[in-house]
């Protein structure tokens, strides 16, 4: 699929960076013209990663999340997630509905619901190098047409 | 985020306002857990319908104050939650286990 816009930042795992990575994403996607429950979505599975990424991937340091967002033709969306914290040494458990090792703010269903907002999700991880989580999602759009 | 609680009648109505999420949540888990240790005997509602944003940090915070408030026996009933928070609840499955009031009444669990 050809790439039609994209974009990169990189921001400290600061849990204070969730609420400005998703808004980020947001203003990028809303030149597709998504409806609200898109918006959302979209919103929710950045908001996924990210806190993944500052609790699991980090831990209690602070490193880099690097996230690449890239408008697809067909109206597609892609984003990508990218830590350099500890990796996961079990991808499928941690896949797996309410398992966390997060403490009690986290419900264990981050994947869960990364999975079910995404058309496409991809994790890919090496333990002591990182994580990177990548979601695919098509937009619609509120003309319910291909917008881009 | 904003926490505030207030009486209604019999019951005590909790309200979550703005963005519930992994930043948010340490403080709206230790401000419910107070309230569940001050509020013993009266019945809690808690009111969503000021949250703009809600991920799965949120399932763990209504979660964790339905824990609270069972470890004494006591249910807690959820109200007014908005259409992007509910697709989360659905989708991790919790709107089963989770005791939703309609204008209706309360729906069983």
């Amino acid at each position: 699929m050809n790439v039609k816009n994209q974009m990169m930042i990189r921001f400290e795992s600061r849990s204070v960076n969730e609420a400005f990575a998703r808004m980020t994403v947001a203003a990028f996607v809303s030149q597709l013209d998504p409806t609200l429950e898109e918006l959302g979505d979209i919103k929710t599975v950045v908001s996924e990663a990210v806190t993944n990424a500052i609790v699991h991937g980090y831990q209690d340091k602070v490193g880099y999340i690097t996230m690449t967002v890239r408008l697809l033709e067909g109206g597609y969306v892609e984003i990508k997630v990218k830590d350099s914290g500890c990796g996961i040494a079990d991808i499928e458990q941690a896949r797996q509905p309410l398992f966390t090792t997060g403490d009690a703010e986290r419900s264990g269903m981050g994947f869960t619901i990364m999975e079910s907002f995404s058309d496409k999700l991809r994790i890919r991880s090496t333990v002591g190098r990182g994580t990177t989580v990548t979601m695919l999602r098509r937009i619609a759009g509120r003309g319910g047409e291909e917008p881009v | 985020m904003e926490i505030t609680h207030e009486r209604e009648g019999q019951s005590i109505v909790v309200y979550l306002s703005g963005e519930l999420d992994h930043h948010a949540a340490r403080r709206a888990i230790e401000y419910l857990d107070r309230l569940a240790a001050l509020y013993t005997e009266e019945p809690i509602l808690l009111d969503l319908n000021r949250l703009t944003f809600m991920d799965s940090s949120g399932l763990a915070v209504v979660v964790n104050f339905q824990r609270a408030l069972g470890r004494n026996g006591r249910r807690l009933v959820v109200r007014g939650v908005p259409p992007h928070p509910m697709r989360i609840f659905r989708a991790a499955h919790l709107d089963k286990r989770i005791a939703f009031q309609t204008k209706e009444g309360s729906k069983p669990i």
